[in-house]
């Protein structure tokens, strides 16, 4: 009788006989050890603005070195990335790219920073780690777009590598996260708290789709679990849904529920929200809470005009939460 | 009381000649016991049968299928033995 392995990356833990793969499908028991499938093999690599992860507050206007393997440990029936993130490393085309090729790959292209994204790095958490770990070395930034469905313990471990992470707040309520993601809201909460205790820059981004989580209530909540348990400094973005994988039978979100979400949110205390996927909606900039001047101007991912002098508004003086340099 | 308790008719007078109606009707009660029954067994088998399935895995082929794509396994980290 072989032995049975227990995965605890994730609040699922999957537990797996020999030969067995976990539910993000990159996992898996061989030879009576839990080993990865996806080390130093990415099968989306890319230079992106970090405008598009979002981060609106890490240096603006510069590249982001993107990477992201098969596999994830959430099955959002509207995920952008599902050609990849619902695939085994076995269906996708992949690169052979050490942790050592990505970051002299990032320094190469003139990124400041390396973003683990596109499918949930959780679940090729060896390989952003390792990457990290040599990115600091060099002095890259490292940046976290997940999903936050993650086990305490190796958060913590990894948090001293992570400088900033975009997580996706999905939704506020247990049952949107049971039939929409496959996964649970609690853990995902609570690691959105310990990036911010362990100094992680922390954005979210809340997408917003028609009939499931579009209700001002549901919005309102959003937002005031945000102020009350990590501040209203953490920056959120309300982004459009278009309609994708198993949701096709939606219309793309109306920009009118962003524009009241980015009142709600306004109204609720966060000092900066945002819209996304709305090229040209004044929520793609930022504005000093305290005189109310544009700051950052964006269209998009496009940055035009910067007023962020030393972290600083240029006009009041006052400090500007984020990593500007 | 006693009087109208041995006013009971001591032997029970069956009727043989049973109308169609009632003959299609017992057979139809019968056929729903008989289906009750079924999914009462059913419904026990499910609960007391272990809830575990043994996964039948050709491990081979799995690191065969590894190796075709290239791929190298590395040992992860956070996990344990059960």
């Amino acid at each position: 009788m072989s032995k049975v392995v227990e995965c605890q990356l994730c609040k699922k833990k999957c537990q797996l006989v020999e030969g067995q793969k976990g539910d993000c499908r990159v996992r898996i028991n061989l030879d009576e050890k839990l080993q990865t499938l996806v080390y130093g093999n990415p099968c989306s690599v890319h230079v992106d603005p970090i405008e598009k992860k979002p981060l609106f507050h890490v240096l603006p206007a510069t590249g982001a070195f993107s990477i992201a393997t098969a596999g994830c440990n959430l099955h959002c029936k509207f995920c952008q990335n599902w050609q990849i993130s619902q695939r085994s490393a076995e269906e996708t085309h992949n690169y052979d790219l050490p942790p050592e090729k990505v970051v002299s790959e990032a320094l190469r292209n003139g990124c400041k920073s390396i973003a683990y994204t596109y499918s949930d790095p959780v679940i090729f958490y060896e390989y952003m780690y390792d990457t990290s770990d040599i990115a600091h070395r060099k002095g890259l930034l490292n940046l976290m777009i997940t999903a936050g469905f993650i086990e305490e313990k190796p958060l913590l471990d990894l948090c001293p590598m992570i400088d900033a992470a975009n997580v996706d707040f999905k939704g506020i309520t247990e049952e949107y996260y049971e039939k929409m993601c496959g996964a649970e809201l609690a853990p995902v909460q609570k690691a959105i708290v310990t990036m911010r205790k362990q100094n992680v820059w922390v954005e979210l981004t809340n997408l917003i789709i028609p009939t499931w989580n579009d209700s001002e209530k549901d919005i309102q909540q959003l937002c005031r679990w945000v102020v009350d348990n990590v501040g209203p400094d953490v920056p959120l973005h309300f982004s459009r849904f278009w309609p994708r994988h198993q949701l096709k039978n939606l219309p793309p979100t109306p920009v009118e529920t962003l524009s009241i979400a980015w009142e709600i949110a306004k109204k609720e205390g966060l000092n900066y929200a945002y819209v996304g996927n709305i090229p040209g909606h004044k929520g793609n900039s930022t504005f000093c809470p305290k005189d109310g001047k544009l700051l950052v101007k964006r269209i998009g991912y496009q940055v035009l005009e910067n007023n962020i002098v030393n972290g600083k508004c240029k006009f009041c003086q006052s400090k500007i939460p984020g990593i500007w340099s | 009381m006693w009087k109208m308790c041995s006013k009971v008719p001591k032997k029970f007078v069956k009727n043989k000649e049973m109308k169609k109606e009632n003959k299609i009707f017992l057979l139809f009660i019968s056929l729903a016991v008989t289906m009750l029954i079924g999914v009462i067994v059913q419904n026990v088998v499910s609960v007391t049968k272990p809830k575990t399935v043994q996964l039948q895995i050709d491990v081979n082929k799995v690191k065969q299928e590894i190796k075709e794509a290239g791929l190298i396994p590395k040992e992860a980290l956070h996990w344990k033995e059960l």
